[in-house]
């Protein structure tokens, strides 16, 4: 596909819907993290302008997906025509539904682990009726029970699902350096070859983490520099969003962002 | 030392005598998930004191991290609650100057961040008290500019205690990955008809001074000066539906009755006699409670 039909967009946040719509010729798309609220004045407008994507939470692919929410999913892909839906690679709820974190935790890398994801792919897939984009997720806090790494089990996961891959640029950020690795050695780890998304965001300091983590920022230049490195390697990617969905988000950080965004990446 | 070639990344972890716990992936993966929702069992394990499968699994990880991530965990799961059901109040904080996430970053939640348990009734119920002490204390000022205060700060701690799981039910078994969940069937031999509609346990009736419902969607349109609502007795139920979904809605008289009247422990039929009612009502009135969470049956 050639680079100049690669939509750069960022998430939909209601708040900002009035400043969303006044920058639709920046925006090229939306991803749709929560449903729209019944009273969200923006929507019917946001859905009629941009291209929306499904990035809200379907279920973990630990788990068989519950028929309700694979039915749930399939409605809001139909309602924003979105051209693929995302899932995250994590496993957040215990089997028993007892412990939920509720925050995106990925699962540990093993063989069967492995094969539970595909199956479960495979089956979300037929049952939304359309493509699976999968994001990585970092862990925080070493934990030596992988049968594989990381790298290996998204690539395994994706030839075995037909699933692509959500490249998050700051997870990976975050991930090579709770590990203490160069960043750019562990993103060649990764299936880059199967990129269709891009996520490009900040990170935040947590105190309770001693450190960065995830947080609805603006990336630095060196982040933004960290994704144009990203995105010579992904040859097949099609979108590129600024990853921020929170009430934290003030006026003027999406524009701002994407049309850096657009810049940096001669988009 | 840990090897961090690609080699050794590819073969970490795992050794041929590895414990029985660490051979199903998916069940270990519940302990890390256990260990990082369950503050009093993350302790536990901290000090050495868990059992032989979790201490297995503690083996793997580096603690440390473990407990901080826990603790990122804690806040983050109810400041997102508080977020979303206490979203009047924050509506009203240029107003108030209480900012309800505010307590999340107090000494006192630091404290209880080992005794919670993420979702749990009484762990919410020990949040929650924490959040009204900090919206409803020294509030006279407050309560002058909106005299609703109290019923508001009632309304949203409702919802946030009806977001809380129900008390543990016995485990459901697990389906093989592949195909999709589908809903739990009727217990063989006990159609619907047999099995006793009880008030759901994460139900509430509160009770308010004010009639809420009609300010609630003026707070989060931009208000010069607040929006008072009616000040008139107004009921309203609280219910959380078994796929998590939190509603409040006006509860009648005759609502509160027949919420009160499904005890748990008689059948529709029976229930329908006693308080006078058309059976094909009363089903109807359950199916749509049961939608909703109101109501559940037992057994």
């Amino acid at each position: 596909m050639a680079r100049e039909t690669i939509s750069v967009g960022a998430f939909y946040n209601p708040h900002l819907g009035a400043e969303i719509l006044a920058r639709g010729d920046l925006i090229g798309h939306l991803a749709m993290a929560d449903p729209p609220e019944k009273d969200d004045p923006y929507f019917p407008q946001v859905r009629e302008r941009f291209v929306l994507l499904l990035h809200d939470y379907i279920g973990q692919l630990a788990d068989p997906i519950p028929v309700h929410a694979a039915e749930r999913a399939r409605r809001l892909a139909d309602l924003y025509r979105s051209p693929w839906v995302a899932e995250h690679c994590q496993c957040v709820v215990t089997q028993d539904g007892r412990h939920n974190v509720d925050y995106v935790f990925p699962p540990i890398y093993t063989r069967d682990m492995l094969a539970r994801y595909i199956a479960n792919a495979r089956a979300l897939q037929e049952a939304i009726g359309r493509p699976l984009v999968l994001e990585q997720i970092p862990r925080y806090f070493r934990i030596d029970l992988d049968e594989m790494s990381e790298g290996r089990f998204l690539r395994d996961f994706f030839e075995g699902s037909g699933a692509t891959f959500l490249l998050d640029v700051a997870h990976a950020w975050l991930q090579a350096r709770y590990q203490g690795r160069p960043v750019r050695e562990y993103l060649l780890e990764l299936p880059l070859d199967q990129v269709t998304e891009l996520h490009i965001a900040g990170v935040t300091d947590y105190s309770d983490l001693g450190g960065p983590w995830i947080g609805p920022v603006e990336p630095t230049d060196e982040m933004l520099d960290l994704a144009a490195w990203a995105f010579e390697r992904t040859p097949r990617v099609r979108a590129v969003t600024f990853d921020a969905f929170s009430t934290l988000l003030r006026p003027g950080a999406i524009p701002r962002t994407v049309e850096r965004i657009r810049r940096r990446l001669g988009l | 030392m840990r090897d961090e070639t690609a080699e050794g990344r590819e073969s970490a972890g795992r050794s041929p005598d590895c414990p029985a716990v660490l051979a199903d992936s998916r069940a270990t993966q519940d302990i890390i998930l256990r260990l990082l929702a369950d503050g009093p069992l993350r302790a536990a394990a901290l000090d050495g004191d868990a059992a032989p499968e979790i201490a297995v699994v503690m083996a793997h990880v580096d603690a440390a991290g473990l407990e901080r991530f826990g603790r990122f965990l804690c806040r983050h799961y109810y400041r997102e609650r508080i977020v979303h059901f206490f979203r009047y109040a924050r509506a009203l904080e240029g107003v108030t100057g209480r900012a309800p996430e505010a307590a999340l970053k107090t000494a006192e939640f630091k404290a209880l961040i080992p005794r919670l348990v993420l979702g749990e009734r009484a762990s919410a119920r020990l949040v929650l008290d924490l959040l009204e002490r900090h919206l409803t204390a020294e509030a006279g000022r407050i309560r002058a500019l909106v005299p609703y205060w109290d019923d508001l700060t009632a309304y949203q701690g409702a919802l946030f205690l009806c977001d809380a799981l129900p008390p543990a039910r016995p485990e459901a078994r697990a389906p093989a990955p592949g195909g999709l969940r589908s809903p739990a069937p009727d217990v063989a031999g006990s159609p619907r008809q047999r099995r006793f509609p009880g008030r759901s346990e994460t139900a509430a009736i509160v009770d308010l001074e004010w009639d809420l419902p009609e300010v609630l969607p003026l707070l989060l349109r931009p208000f010069e000066k607040p929006p008072v609502p009616p000040r008139r007795p107004t009921r309203l139920l609280f219910a959380r539906s078994v796929h998590g979904e939190v509603t409040a809605l006006r509860c009648t008289d005759a609502l509160k009755r027949l919420l009160e009247g499904l005890t748990g422990e008689e059948s529709l039929e029976q229930a329908a006699a006693r308080m006078n009612l058309d059976r094909a009502s009363l089903e109807r009135a359950w199916k749509e409670l049961e939608r909703l969470g109101a109501v559940e049956v037992r057994d």
